[in-house]
This record gives C-alpha cells, structure tokens and sequence, in this order.
C-alpha cells in the first residue's frame, strides 16, 4: 500500500525533469528544470488557478454552511428525520457525469433547461448560465454544491453523534435559548469534525474536473478550468505529460501551502475555545 | 497497559494489511487466467512481427473458411457507435473461426486512452477504430502497422476518394489505414419553409430566397428566419451551428473560416507552408470571425454550449431554418425523431464573397463567392497497432470492415458513423434502395461529393499536437463569440500560443510534416 | 415551537433543492431525444408522451454490461469501503491514543501526510499506476481497481476515524482497563461501537468515492472488470448524449447506492441513553 501510494508521487515528480510526451516517441531526455521554468511564465495556470480558488473557496464556504445547517436540523428528533437524512445523502451517490449532464447540462441549459423557463414563467430575465463567464463559474459552484452538501452534512452529522449530552442539559436547565447553546457549545465541540470535513471537501474540490469538463468545458475562453482540467488537457489531451506533472505539482504546493493555513487558523479558533 | 494497547495496534495493522495483500494474492491467482488471454501486457512478437514503415510484409492469410481458429481479436473504439461493426466482425469471426472482442472506450476519452496505452507499450487491441485527427500522430508515432498490398485490395482501394486515401488512410505516403467512414461538414437548409416564405423573404430584403451561396446571404436568411414565425412551433430560429469549446468548436469555426482564408492559389490553410507561420490572424480568419459572431444571435438560445446532438436535433425537430453539419442530418431527416423528412436541402457549405489571398496579402475575389469544403474529424477509420499479436489476423478483419458491401450497409444504417466516402457509398441506387426517393438521393450525394470532390478543400489538420492546437483556437473563438475579446485580439493571442506549440514541438519537423500532408515535396 | 416551524421549513426549502435535479433525471429517463433539447417539459402525459425506450434499452440490449458493470462496481467499491474503513481505523485509532515520534515527524504531521497524498490532480498518477498495473497482472481486474481505490481512500478514513476515536472518553476504555479488559476487548467492545457512526461515515465516504470513480477505471479496464461510470459516459457519444439511456443508468447506479444508505443510516445515529441532543 505504502509503495502503492509512494511510487506515483515519485514518477510524476520524476517525470517533471524529462520530455515525456505521449504523442511522441522520442528517446527519453531529462531536461532540467525546463518544465519547472515554463511554470514562471505560463497566465493560463495562474488563471486557472484563481479559478480553482474561487470554486474552492467558494464552494465549500456554501457547503459548509449548509451542511451544517442541515445535519443540526437533522439531528432534533423530528419525525420525519430518518427519511430525510437518507434523502439529503442522495445527490453524492449519483455519478459526477450524470450530474455535470443531466443537471449541469440539462437543468441549467440556457435554451432547454428548466431554471430559465422558470425564470421566464415568473417574468425574470434568462440567465446566461454556462455562456457568460462570471455566471458560468457560479453554476459550477452551484453544481458541485448541489452534489457535495451531503458529505458535509454526513461528516458533521457524524460529529454530532460524539457530543456529550449532559452539558447541553445542563445549559438547557439553566435556561440557555438553543442558539446559545449551538453557539457556546454544540458548534466549539463540532470544531474537529468542521476541521476535518472541510480539509477532506476542499481537497477534492482543488481537484475539480468532472462538472467542468461536462458543462462548460471550461469556458467560455477560460473561465471555469480549473488547474486540474487545464492538466488533463495538457497531459491526456495534449500528451505533454511532462509538462503536466510540473503543473500538478504547483497544485499540490499550493493545496499543502492552504491546508496548513487552513489548519494553523481553525487550530487558532479551536484554541479559542478550549 | 498503555505499552500494551500501542504493540496491539502495530500488529493489528500490520496484521491487516498482511490480510489484505494476501486477499489481493488469492483473488490475483482466480483471474489470472483470463487476464493474460484478454489483455495480456507483453504481447510474444510471432514471427509475422510487422515493420513499421515497411508494408508488405505481413502474408496474405488467404480466404479458407477457418483460417483463424482459436485466435482473438480484440477492437476497441468509441462506445454508441460500434453496434454495427460487432454484428459484422461476428460475421466474419464465424467465418475464419476466430473470436473478437469488442471494447468500448467513451467517446470523450477514447484518443487519451489509446495514446495512454500505447505511449506505455501496454496492449490495447489489435484493431483500433479511431478519429482523423490522432491517426496522424498514430502513423507518424510509430505505433501502428503499415497495411498490407492484400488488405489494401480487400478493402477496394482504388474506390475510396483520394482525398480519404491520401489525407485519411496514409502518412507519409505509407498507407496503414483501412477506410471506415468519410467526413465532410455542409449545408442544410429547410427546403419546404424557403418555399413558403420565398415571397415574403424578396418583400422584405428585395432579393430572392434561394440556399445561401456565401456566408453574407446565409446571414441574411438566417436574421429573417429568425424574426419571422415560419416553423409552425412556438419558436424558430435562423440557423444552428456547432460552436461549443471542447466540443466541436474547431470544425464549426474551420468550416466558415476555409471560404474566406483558403485561397485557391495556395495549398496552404493553417500555416504558411513555407515558414510556419500561423494564419489564424490573418484577415481573413478575423473576419470569418467577426461575420460568424454576427450570426450567433440567430441561433437558438444557449447556441455557445450546443455540441453534435443538440445541433441535429434542432434542424431536424424543426427550430432551425438552416444548418452546418456533417452527413449524418441525411439519414438522420428520416429518422422517428424528425419532423423534417423530405424537406432538406443539400449543398456543399456557403463561400465568401471575398478571400483572403495570403500570398498577394490582400482581399480577392473569383467568379462567385470562395467555397472551401471543410473536412472536419476527417473520419473514423481503422488502424493496426504494430503491438498487435495477431497482424494478419487483425489485417483481415479491418479489411473485411472496410470492404464495399460492408460499408455500403453501413452508411445507409443509423447510427454506425460511416458517412460516404467512397465509390460503393456514394452511389444513388445504395440509397434508393434503402428507401430514399431517387431525386433526394441524388441531391445528398451530389452534395457530398461536390465537397470531397472540391479542388479547394480542405482536410483537417493531422500534425502532432492537433490537440493544443486545437484547444488554443477553440478557447480563442470560445472568447471572441462571448464577447470577452475582439476577433483580432482572440486569434492573435491563438496565433502566439500556435508559434509556442510549434517551437516547443519543433518547427522544422512540424512544417516537414505540414507539407506531407498538403502533399508538397521538398 | 417556532423553532421548530423554521426547521421544518427549511428542510422542505433543501428536499425540493435536493430532489428537483433527480425528478429531472426520472422524468428524462422517460423521454425522447426531441422532447429534452426543444423544449423543458415537466409532467410525463401532461407536456411530454413518456417513451420506455431508455429502459428498454437498458434491459435488452445493455443489459449484460449493466449486470456486468454493477457487479463489477458492488465488488470494487464494498470491498474498498471495508478494507479502507478498517486500515482507516487501526491508524486513526494509533493516532488518537498515541504519541507518536521520528525525528520531527508528530501525530499531526503523520496525519496530515496521510491526506497530503491525495492532493496531487489524478492525471498526473494515472499514468504510474498503468505501469506498476501492467507490470503486476492487475491490469483490467476488480482486485486492481480495489487496490487502487483503497489507497485512495485511506487518507479519508483515517482522518474521519481519528476524529472518531478521538470523541470516545478515555475515561471509559481506563475504567474497562482496570476492570480487566484485554486490549481487544477493549476496542472491540467500547472504543469501537462508541465510534461507529465514525465507521459507518467512513464506509459511505469510501464506498461512494470508488461508486463514481472515472479515471481510474477508464484507465485500468478495458472490458472485465469495467465498472458503472464507464458504462455512463459510453452514453456520450460522438453523436451526442442519450439521455435517456443516461438517465435511466443514472438511476440504476443510484439504487444499489441508495439502499446501502438506508442500511447504514440507522448507525449513523448513536445509541444513547442520556438523551439525544435536542
């Protein structure tokens, strides 16, 4: 397992030094840092890079909200809740192409999708979802919301679980609204969890390609592609392999460099509480 | 007692993964059998082992019942398309007592498939059905066998248009190739809805309504279309075209662009044929541009992000006056889910009034507006990778695919992707006797063939990174038809990343490699 | 009681959210190519004639890839979802109980190496896993595609199982010590049913993750051992999409996925006796 996940960081950082290419059968040449130094000059990277920020910032801020939002109101012993919990699961189960199609494609569509005509049904103007290129990164961010809000809600649901109760009694007794009490000391006690859930969300949306690929295909120009779909195409599209590892692994150096911000920060938070 | 619980969980751990890998050992032992059948990785070169480069040396297996007993074959091509080609290599398995295989690799990442699997020596298949545009790099990659003088004749060699034979089929002037399918973008147009509104057309725009000739009469018709209710629906529209990115943005933009940048007085169309230089900034591709982002508006909404499917599905459910697209809208018009049977026109694809002339660098014209066929994709078609275990095998099979009877079929069939392109395809009696009335058989293959036939033409770009090429025009167009930048700028950024492609692939090769396929010499 | 009014209307605000985009994928199941690009249309006899020719195909002439897929996908992402929960839950269980120390390596940095390893875009591996698959037999296997999806999903685990472990008391795995549990019985009996619903996020986690994985499985299979999101996007076609073949895919694929929630769902919950959070 351990050779399993330690080979492929080590060939693709190998593969940054050479001039792989699949395109092309020529004798395997190291080139030094070529690669890396194209990096310095390459607008399309630092734009998708943006681009991946803006979906990851964005996109988890929203699930996360939500999905806390729904596991705590999930979580209150309403009737219909058990139902409810394995309703709200669903959108994670169904497949990214399915979803980049049937509601990237299909729900946002400009001509044929339900929204618009919705839209036009109640006198609102149509929205460019996918041809207008601010719009068109928030219908990504939509999307991805609308499939991942269940991980986060499943995560912090979980958290939920691990709560003592008796300090919630307590507080109860001496007559603290619920507010107080998720404020002071249901949502402190939720802070590892939080930790967790977002750190695992975030990094699979740093590597958001699926929805993309399907609905935009990342334009209109360069709108909506993230690093991660900018790679593909030169690796797998362009078969600049090469080229292609050096540019993930400015990904990689940025995803560990916000992590550990990201750590260092809700740790400070955490901190505060404790 | 905390000592203890730290050692237990080592050892569960360890424990653990020793579980695992020896599950793994197991079930490796189970499958192990029909993996190495199926896709064993070190494929034994048999002694019939192919040269690349070198044709010929494959023997000719013959034609006795039987001659394959006990051998597999595997193809592999792009899913949704394949039906057709697994009935008839069933065929042909019974009769040489072989077996095929059939992979089917999705569409969108059939070409990253291949080359991830043949770039890594890792089997793939034996016949590999598989688009233009990556044939170039396949052939000219060293990855695929030469065709034998055998399978050449099976396959009727002489009966494929030359423009498949030399541009499709053959690199370098080696013929690997065996036919499958023939590409060619044109014009459609609703014959029944022209004829009824021809009056009010001429009273509003004081010309006569005929099928566009040039990209300026197409415009005018499609802004009338448009604003006037001629359908019968709730909605119509002008026209429909192919502009998404990633999709088929280069062939929509290609097809314009050729009548106002393919001069006739020049071989050349994506580069200067002598420096390399790339035209895509030049005046002529900027306009067909401009004029092209003109007419967007007449398209239904959402246009931008429209690919092959939602393009065909609205000329022939009915939203769109007029159409840009491959052969398919033919047999498609009959199909259950059209409303537009017996009512299309065919024609080869509008010119412009004006062509660039690259050479004289300025605007010219001919007699009538400059048409230049398009061969957009340029086809699927079927190759051998050198890796195959089974080359004569393989072979026989490709050429039995391609052979006239089969193709024939093909082409009148729904959905197998062979569009005409050769003689047996491209005969009107195919046609009528698949059910079509003679005039409108005669109509749709005169159309195709006027294109593929065009002493200007232009075939698709087959050069090794076709696709960066390709994704810096298409994000270019993708930028000027939304607006985000002028044409002029758009290509001018494209044209930069085109020369930083060149350079990086090599310039000299590249343009070596240009000529080849415009079929200059030296 | 008012609290409880915007609760109710909230959830009901999220369901229609939720399940709008599936009753799109239903009712596109049921129609045909025409009635999806032209125009939206909402109520099958209403604006639209509901066709069964998507599920017809799905149940004749796919009908052994989709058992094949399905089967393929069940064996894959189960047993990737079990083998990764419970690595998952050896190292997450070490890391909350122990320290550990080598050179300046600590818990959290062992933890955050974990997960640092998936930060790299797929493509960029794919390519060495296609060697080291060729070069051990697995290409084109279910046990291949497991091994893969197993160690892509053991970052997740541990660090959900780690979180786990970590809101089980001490207290109660000392008191059960002095008693005379054995380290074992320990685990087995206290810390991990005290952290299941931590085991049950992880299996879903993992088994979803593998359910809809693309790459991998485009790369490492070619026929055998393909699994349902190849069967998915084989709907896409050079000709376009079948949407209603994707559709009605769509849907087989959300079954088998679904049903494992509703299994798992009951341990999401933890048994209490002090009352639940309110």
């Amino acid at each position: 397992m351990l050779a399993l996940s330690i080979f492929p960081l080590v060939f693709s950082l190998g593969l940054t030094f050479t001039n792989v290419n699949l395109f092309r059968r020529v004798p395997l040449r190291f080139v030094g840092l070529e690669n890396w130094a194209r990096i310095f000059s390459d607008e399309a990277l630092l734009e998708t890079l943006v681009n991946t920020v803006i979906f990851v910032g964005g996109g988890v801020a929203i699930q996360y909200s939500l999905g806390l939002a729904l596991a705590v109101a999930l979580n209150r012993g309403l009737r219909e809740q058990r139902l409810m919990r394995v309703l709200f699961l669903l959108p994670m189960m169904v497949s990214p192409i399915a979803v980049g199609f049937i509601i990237g494609r299909m729900v946002f569509s400009e001509g044929f999708g339900p929204i618009n005509d919705m839209l036009g049904a109640l006198g609102l103007p149509a929205v460019a979802w996918v041809t207008s290129p601010g719009v068109a990164k928030l219908t990504i961010i939509l999307v991805d919301t609308w499939q991942w809000t269940p991980l986060m809600m499943l995560l912090i649901l979980v958290g939920l679980q691990g709560i003592p109760g008796e300090p919630i009694q307590a507080a109860r007794v001496d007559g603290a609204s619920e507010w107080q009490i998720f404020r002071h000391i249901v949502f402190p006690l939720l802070l590892p969890v939080s930790i967790t859930a977002i750190l695992i969300r975030a990094l699979e949306a740093f590597k958001i390609i699926d929805i993309i690929r399907v609905v935009t295909g990342g334009g209109p120009g360069r709108a909506t592609e993230s690093v991660t779909a900018y790679v593909y195409n030169v690796g797998a599209k362009q078969g600049d392999l090469a080229y292609a590892a050096s540019a993930a692994y400015v990904l990689l150096f940025v995803v560990i460099g916000v992590s550990f911000l990201a750590l260092y920060v809700m740790r400070r938070v955490q901190a505060r509480y404790e | 007692m905390k000592h203890h619980l730290r050692l237990w969980t080592a050892l569960f751990a360890i424990l653990a993964l020793v579980a695992a890998s020896c599950g793994d050992a197991e079930d490796e032992a189970e499958v192990a059998e029909p993996t190495t059948t199926a896709a064993a990785p070190e494929p034994e070169p048999e002694p019939e082992m192919a040269d690349p480069g070198t044709p010929g040396n494959i023997p000719d297996p013959g034609t006795a019942a039987g001659r394959f007993d006990g051998v597999e074959v595997v193809v592999a091509g792009p899913a949704g398309q394949l039906e057709y080609m697994k009935d008839k290599a069933a065929e042909w398995a019974t009769e040489t007592g072989a077996t095929v295989r059939v992979d089917e690799i999705p569409f969108g990442e059939l070409n990253d498939k291949v080359l991830a699997a043949l770039s890594t020596d890792t089997f793939i298949a034996d016949v590999i059905n598989i688009g233009s545009n990556l044939g170039g790099d396949l052939m000219g990659g060293g990855f695929m066998a030469a065709a034998p003088e055998w399978a050449q004749q099976r396959a009727d060699w002489e009966g494929i248009l030359p423009i498949f034979r030399s541009n499709q089929l053959s690199f370098g002037g080696v013929a690997y190739g065996m036919p499958w399918d023939g590409d060619v973008l044109m014009y459609y147009w609703r014959a029944d809805a022209f004829e009824a509104n021809a009056d009010a057309y001429e009273a509003a725009t004081g010309n006569a309504l005929r099928p566009a000739e040039s990209w300026s009469e197409y415009a005018e018709i499609a802004k009338f279309f448009t604003e006037n209710d001629w359908s019968g629906q709730d909605e119509g529209y002008g026209l429909v075209e192919l502009p998404m990115r990633n999709n088929q943005g280069w062939n929509g933009f290609m097809t314009r662009a050729a009548g106002y940048a393919k001069a006739p007085n020049d071989p050349g169309f994506f580069f200067d044929p002598e420096t390399m230089e790339p035209r895509i900034n030049n005046p002529g591709f900027v306009r067909a541009l401009e004029d092209w982002g003109a007419v967007i508006e007449y398209g239904p909404p959402g246009m931008l992000n429209f690919g092959w499917i939602e393009n065909a599905l609205s000329f022939v459910g009915g939203l769109a006056a007029q159409d840009i697209q491959w052969g398919d809208i033919g047999p498609m018009s009959k199909s259950p889910d059209s409303v537009v049977e017996g009512a299309v026109g065919y024609g080869p694809a509008p010119g412009a009034d004006e062509y660039w002339d690259p050479v004289a660098e300025e605007w010219a014209s001919g007699d009538g507006p400059n048409k230049a066929p398009f061969l957009g994709f340029g086809g699927w078609f079927n190759l051998v990778p050198a890796t195959s275990n089974h080359l004569a095998a393989a072979f026989d099979l490709a050429s039995f695919l391609g052979s006239p009877a089969v193709l024939a079929e093909a082409a009148v069939t729904a959905g197998t992707g062979v569009n005409p392109g050769t003689a047996a395809t491209l005969d009107v009696d195919l046609w009528v006797s698949a059910g079509w009335p003679e005039d409108e058989a005669k109509a749709y293959t005169d159309a195709i063939r006027a294109s593929l036939d065009h002493p200007n033409a232009v075939f698709d770009m087959r050069l090794p990174g076709f696709p960066e090429y390709k994704d810096a025009l298409e994000l270019a167009v993708s930028e000027a038809l939304s607006g985000q930048h002028s044409a002029q700028e758009a290509l001018d950024e494209a044209a930069d990343k085109w020369n930083e492609i060149t350079d990086r692939l090599g310039r000299d090769e590249q343009l070596r490699i240009y000529r080849e396929a415009l079929g200059l010499t030296g | 009681m008012k609290g409880r009014l915007i609760t109710r209307a909230f959830l009901v605000a999220a369901a229609f959210v939720t399940l709008f985009p599936i009753y799109w994928i239903v009712i596109t199941s049921f129609k045909t190519q025409l009635d999806i690009v032209v125009n939206p249309t909402y109520l099958p006899w209403v604006d639209f004639m509901p066709t069964l020719e998507g599920w017809r195909w799905l149940l004749t002439e796919a009908r052994g890839d989709v058992i094949r897929a399905i089967t393929n996908s069940l064996i894959v992402s189960g047993g990737s979802a079990v083998i990764a929960t419970m690595l998952g839950a050896a190292a997450g269980y070490g890391l909350t109980r122990f320290q550990y120390r080598w050179r300046f390596w600590r818990n959290e940095d062992i933890a955050f190496w974990f997960i640092s390893q998936r930060m790299l875009p797929p493509v960029a591996i794919v390519l060495a896993f296609l060697l080291m698959f060729r070069w051990l037999s697995l290409l084109d296997t279910q046990v291949g595609l497991t091994i893969a999806y197993t160690g892509f999903a053991i970052p997740f685990t541990v660090w959900i199982m780690r979180d786990a472990f970590a809101q089980v008391p001490l207290e109660l795995e000392e008191s059960a010590g002095v008693d005379g549990a054995s380290a074992a019985g320990i685990f087995f009996r206290i810390s991990l049913p005290l952290a299941l619903p931590g085991v049950v996020g992880s299996m879903l986690f993992a088994f979803v993750f593998a359910w809809n994985e693309y790459l991998f499985a485009l790369m490492l299979t070619f026929q055998e051992a393909t699994t349902v999101p190849l069967l998915l996007a084989s709907r896409i076609t050079s000709f376009g999409t079948h949407w209603d073949q994707l559709s009605a895919l769509t849907l087989t694929n959300l079954i088998p996925a679904a049903i494992l929630g509703i299994m798992l769902e009951r341990f999401l919950i933890r048994n209490r006796t002090e009352g639940s959070l309110k």
